[in-house]
């Protein structure tokens, strides 16, 4: 079905200049594959993950339990504070861990996420993104852009044209070991259909990471250099099979730049868009990685001892670096000792100006105190840091991080996914040529739901024969409280006989629709009167 | 005469002979065995493999996995459906290339042999040890304490306490106890793991008294007794469920070899000559029965390295059965080659040692062309 194929590959690149050109995209779209219904259909699938009765965690709504990334903030025991709590998981350590091409088994990423703080932490039960360590973001697109922001925390705003800044950097070169500005690479000038500009917590250097060190901006730039040090052949971290990603993200990347180092503030520029400024957001702004546990890893790769991906790895015959366990910790022992001795900087020529003063020394000595306690070099700056790594036994320790800043309840609004709980009441016959009126409860755990909450509730009235005979929106009375009315001419538009009402409930607190319907039945003018 | 050549004494000429005897017949011994092993580890390569079909299912299953990876990837959802299928075909071609796929499956099957042959065990392809290395050995080394201890302390147990018990009811022939372990015997005719599921649900469920699985508690203990203390813990009810599936039907099958041996007339001889009945049992009826009791030991032994798919699947026992098991459902031919030519390689050096000890231990053994 050409239509439909070319419909769903524009519908997945957001080929679309407005919301309401995606929405008849997408009704077209459904239509054609309710038409190939053979071959195209939708999986509607349950999972369960038990718990004790006295526990609770924020769950997301579409990756259950193992795909919430804000279980490390929310885990708890509701009658007591603090306590030890043991989990089992179908999988651990399944593929070795590290930062830059590890194990990306579900189970793996799960425990991975309790040691690390990102950003900006998905919504688990709309998928948009709340800041964690940002306190505001600037996403500018062009006009013909359809992106939409829904949160608060974050300004949208339009721009006839973006044009890149000169000194913003868009690529490396490995070479010289320095970044190449925009101005360099493109000395026409460059445009971008999005801007976002992400400012961080003023307090974002004092951060500190599982071993005691401070965080840097060192921190938040060798990652990028890494990035395109992998992609480069004539580096010796050159690895094939990162080639393709790299590929696909220097297609939308058109540079980024420091504006600001107190407080941090980072602009990046990029032709990708998103439908929600939220995602743009989350996509574009630079995380944090220890540079010195990186380093580490760089080193090992360098003299060809160990390899950060697999397909690497296979090829030089040389193991998967694990900062965890395994035959990758003596090595980079060895590897950390001789940085310490030789206080080696990675990159000197561009990351010495992101360091603190005595950095080096001090993170290097830290991470030896850190490995010396716990045997392994998985240092993150999360809730809950690595205390200790089983394999053959299947379990890891996390314990909680003392130095994390945050309040225990920052995220404990998410404990619950507040799904709307519907009641429908109406009559049960209405007669022909009369009006008829129906209630709408919408609550959740007995209390009325806010009515700002609630993004729509529409309705769909069907007539005996299944047909739709009139769709609309229902008004809102109070909180928790709607009503349907339907005018005597479209009840009179009904044959006799039994109808439905079918209403839909969407909450902008969780993605996840309500439905509830209502039979009655319509009577001829001269028959009994409407009753309940 | 003082310078005429001395002729080797009778005695020196007949061990010489023995030793040229043995000499030759441990060596045809070692290139047959080796043939066995051989023939044994290629037919596995060809069943593991399916003769090369497996290539064909690999295919499929890498060129759908990285249809999803890529898919899956927001990275690459700004790609036209051209560029994508470019894309996963450009990563199927990668991995086709990592795992040798593009070679025939002979080429390989030759060359996993030769390497297996060498014990060379390489790489896996697919899994990773515990602590993260693709090495076979390490894979397979890092699994076998478990395996050892488990199957070890259970085959010991099952072994020495029904040889006794048996030796001990060949001399109570039609007792109560006697007719008991007889009546239990077809017990055993349910495996290990059968029993293993009742004892859960028995005796960590209904009575929460011991764990349902796992090696040791989680998190696990710091202090070494306190580790020990809680492997025992953990070992209890698989030990349990392996005694109790084989402990009837080996005490009935020693039994019976027994007695077949406590009615031989050199026995009843020895009765008649009034000897004392532990002389009788040690003497008459141990001494010539050690050689099938040695072989089933040595057997025994060497049947640990397999550990027990189920069971240790059953109990989440982080073993070699469960090494295998997960192997097989990962189609990771260097690590099935691994665990059995280590197995076959065993199996070969027992029955070689058993050969020799035949000999030692049995004195109506000779070896071939020896004085009758």
């Amino acid at each position: 079905m050409p239509e439909f194929d070319a419909l769903a590959e524009r519908l997945q690149r957001r080929d679309y200049r407005s919301w309401e050109e995606r929405q008849a995209m997408m009704a077209r779209a459904l239509e054609l594959s309710m038409q190939d219904s053979v071959r195209v259909w939708l999986i509607d699938q349950l999972n369960v993950s038990p718990r004790a009765a006295n526990v609770e965690v924020a769950i997301d709504l579409a990756g259950g339990l193992s795909g919430s990334a804000l279980w490390p903030y929310t885990v708890r025991y509701t009658d007591r504070v603090g306590g030890q709590m043991v989990f089992g998981t179908p999988g651990l350590l399944t593929e070795p861990w590290n930062p830059v091409a590890g194990s990306n088994w579900i189970f793996d990423q799960m425990l991975i996420r309790a040691t690390d703080d990102p950003v900006v932490i998905p919504d688990p039960f709309t998928g948009l993104f709340w800041p964690q360590r940002l306190t505001t973001a600037e996403v500018t697109v062009q006009q013909d852009v359809p992106v939409g922001r829904t949160l608060d925390w974050l300004s949208l705003d339009t721009a006839a044209e973006i044009v890149v800044p000169e000194d913003a950097w868009v690529g490396w070169d490995a070479a010289a070991g320095r970044f190449v500005t925009v101005g360099e690479q493109y000395p026409d000038g460059v445009t971008a259909r999005t801007r976002v500009r992400v400012h961080y917590e003023d307090e974002f250097f004092e951060r500190r990471w599982h071993d005691g060190s401070r965080l840097s901006l060192a921190d938040l730039v060798l990652p990028w250099i890494l990035a395109f040090e992998r992609a480069d052949e004539a580096s010796p971290l050159f690895d094939v099979a990162h080639l393709p990603t790299f590929e696909a993200f220097v297609r939308h990347f058109r540079g980024w730049r420091i504006v600001s180092r107190a407080p941090l503030v980072i602009e990046v520029y990029s032709d990708q868009i998103f439908p929600d400024a939220e995602s743009i957001v989350a996509a574009r702004a630079p995380a944090p990685g220890p540079w010195h546990t990186l380093f580490l890893g760089i080193l090992a790769e360098r003299s060809g001892e160990l390899a950060f991906s697999a397909n690497k790895a296979d090829r030089l015959q040389v193991a998967w670096m694990s900062l965890v366990a395994g035959p990758s910790l003596p090595i980079l022992a060895r590897h950390l000792r001789s940085a310490s001795e030789r206080e080696l900087v990675p990159y000197p020529t561009v990351l010495a100006d992101f360091l603190g003063k005595n950095e080096v020394g001090e993170r290097y000595r830290a991470l030896a105190e850190w490995h010396r306690q716990r045997g392994h070099f998985w240092v993150g700056n999360g809730p809950f840091q690595l205390h200790s790594v089983h394999p053959i036994e299947g379990s890891v320790v996390l314990r909680r991080f003392a130095d994390f800043p945050d309040p225990a309840d920052k995220w404990l609004r998410f404990s619950r996914p507040e799904v709307p709980e519907l009641d429908l009441d109406g009559p049960m016959v209405v007669q022909a040529g009369e009006a008829a009126e129906f209630r709408v409860n919408v609550t959740f755990e007995g209390r009325p739901y806010a009515r700002e909450a609630i993004e729509d509730v529409q309705y769909l009235l069907f007539d005996g024969r299944g047909e739709l005979a009139e769709r609309g929106e229902a008004e809102a009375l109070d909180d928790g409280l709607w009503r349907v009315s339907l005018a005597p001419h479209a009840v009179a538009a009904l044959a006799a006989g039994a109808n439905s009402l079918e209403i839909a409930v969407t909450s902008r607190r969780v993605a996840l629709p309500a439905f509830v319907s209502h039979v009655f039945a319509t009577v001829p003018g001269d028959g009994r009167g409407a009753g309940r | 005469m003082s310078g005429a050549p001395t002729r080797p004494s009778p005695i020196r000429r007949g061990v010489l002979r023995d030793l040229r005897h043995m000499l030759l017949y441990a060596g045809k011994r070692l290139v047959a065995l080796l043939l066995t092993v051989l023939v044994g580890v290629y037919l596995t390569i060809l069943i593991a493999n399916m003769g090369g079909q497996v290539d064909e299912l690999r295919l499929v299953q890498i060129r759908s996995q990285a249809a999803e990876a890529v898919r899956a990837d927001p990275a690459f959802q700004d790609l036209t459906a051209v560029e994508r299928n470019a894309l996963i075909e450009r990563q199927v071609a990668l991995e086709v290339e990592r795992l040798r796929l593009d070679q025939p499956f002979v080429v390989r099957s030759v060359d996993y042999l030769q390497r297996a042959m060498r014990l060379d065990l390489g790489r896996a392809e697919q899994m990773h040890s515990d602590l993260g290395s693709r090495e076979v050995y390490a894979i397979i080394v890092e699994r076998l304490p478990a395996t050892l201890l488990l199957f070890g302390t259970a085959n010991l147990l099952v072994f020495f306490s029904s040889v006794f018990v048996a030796l001990y009811l060949s001399r109570r022939y039609g007792t109560l106890l006697d007719r008991s372990v007889i009546a239990l015997a077809p017990t055993s005719a349910a495996p290990a793991w059968f029993y293993g599921i009742f004892l859960i649900l028995l005796f960590a469920f209904v009575m929460p008294w011991l764990p349902a699985g796992g090696m040791v508690a989680a998190p696990p203990p710091e202090s070494r007794w306190e580790y020990a203390a809680s492997l025992l813990r953990h070992m209890l009810l698989p030990l349990a469920a392996m005694f109790l599936s084989a402990i009837f039907i080996s005490i009935y099958s020693w039994r019976t070899f027994f007695l077949i041996h406590s009615s031989e007339d050199y026995v009843e001889m020895a009765r008649a000559k009034g000897l004392p009945s532990k002389l009788i049992e040690r003497r008459y009826i141990l001494r010539p029965t050690l050689s099938p009791i040695v072989t089933s030991f040595l057997l025994m032994l060497i049947g640990l390295w397999s550990g027990a798919i189920i069971l240790e699947q059953v109990f989440n026992w982080p073993g070699l059965g469960s090494l295998l098991f997960q192997a097989i459902g990962h189609r990771d031919t260097p690590v099935i080659i691994g665990a059995v030519v280590i197995f076959a390689y065993l199996l070969a050096v027992t029955v070689f040692l058993l050969d020799i000890l035949y000999a030692l231990l049995d004195p109506r053994v000779r070896i071939e062309g020896g004085r009758r």
